[in-house]
């Protein structure tokens, strides 16, 4: 039965080859003013609120629809490899039942892109979009907390900064 | 986190065991011990990833018939199919968007490397007087 065969290990798998280098394709997927430019249907226009690309930051972007509608997302970055393979959390904000066609979205994906050199100037994409396994939510929470603290001790750092001035 | 429909129905994708169940049961109804057979698994533990795809509604098990026969419920696998049509839509446009964008990016940066070039020179020159 094609549903059973389709979700074998993750449930989505999209695969594209590009002609740019491999290089090139992480840049453009992981810096906000490139993935301003491409991400979101045809017609959409994509604002990058926050991309704090390191394992426990988190993205923020919001997708505005010809009519003006705004979709926003979020995503936990939970493991960078560099020029290889990103991990990240993939939540839908509020409004995006509609952009589904008035379904439930499911909840808490996982995403996995791979960035793979064909040749000189060709490279390959993966990406796959799976539901959590048990070991990827715990990972996901001990990122979510690790990020969480993270970002606290920063702003401490600089209060304790100012106090000092 | 809000548990919905597709999630219940993906999380109970996401086994590799349960999966297989399905498979079985995609071609017609099956009592627990014939579930059980090709997996070499205690009847415990296929009961547990029964209720697991019960809950999703992914099957259904008979009351009537005393044997109790599990069948496969197909209409949150149509649901879930149907997401995920829609999903890889979306990437499928934001990755024709992406090649357009990489060829351009590329068109410029041909352009700009030859610009890049001359002013580089032109630093060279600069920093020699």
């Amino acid at each position: 039965m094609t549903a059973v065969e389709m979700a074998n290990e993750n449930v989505i798998e999209i695969i594209r080859e590009f002609d740019a280098p491999r290089d090139l394709l992480w840049d453009v997927w992981t810096e906000s003013k490139h993935v301003e430019k491409w991400f979101g249907p045809k017609g959409f226009d994509t604002r990058v609120d926050e991309l704090d690309f390191r394992v426990g930051g988190k993205s923020h972007y919001v997708m505005v629809g010809p009519d003006g509608k705004e979709y926003p997302g979020k995503a936990i970055f939970l493991e960078i490899s560099p020029k290889d393979r990103i991990v990240s959390t993939d939540e839908f904000g509020d409004g995006f039942e509609e952009v589904g066609g008035g379904v439930d979205l499911p909840q808490g994906m996982i995403l996995t892109a791979l960035f793979d050199v064909v040749s000189e100037k060709k490279s390959k994409l993966t990406v796959r979009v799976a539901h959590p396994t048990p070991e990827d939510k715990k990972k996901h929470e001990a990122m979510g907390v690790v990020g969480g603290w993270k970002s606290s001790f920063e702003k401490m750092d600089e209060y304790l900064a100012e106090l000092q001035k | 986190m809000r548990t919905d429909h597709l999630s219940s129905t993906f999380a109970a994708l996401a086994d590799p065991t349960r999966r297989a169940i399905l498979a079985k049961l995609a071609s017609g109804e099956a009592s627990v011990g014939e579930i059980a057979k090709p997996f070499k698994m205690s009847l415990p533990a296929v009961s547990k990833h029964l209720k697991v795809l019960s809950k999703a509604g992914l099957v259904k098990r008979s009351r009537t018939a005393q044997w109790r026969p599990v069948a496969l419920q197909a209409a949150p696998l149509k649901e879930a199919l149907d997401w995920i049509d829609r999903y890889r839509d979306f990437w499928e446009q934001s990755f024709d968007r992406l090649d357009e964008y990489l060829k351009e990016l590329q068109a410029q940066e041909a352009g700009g490397k030859k610009e890049l070039k001359e002013n580089g020179k032109a630093k060279a020159r600069g920093k020699k007087k």
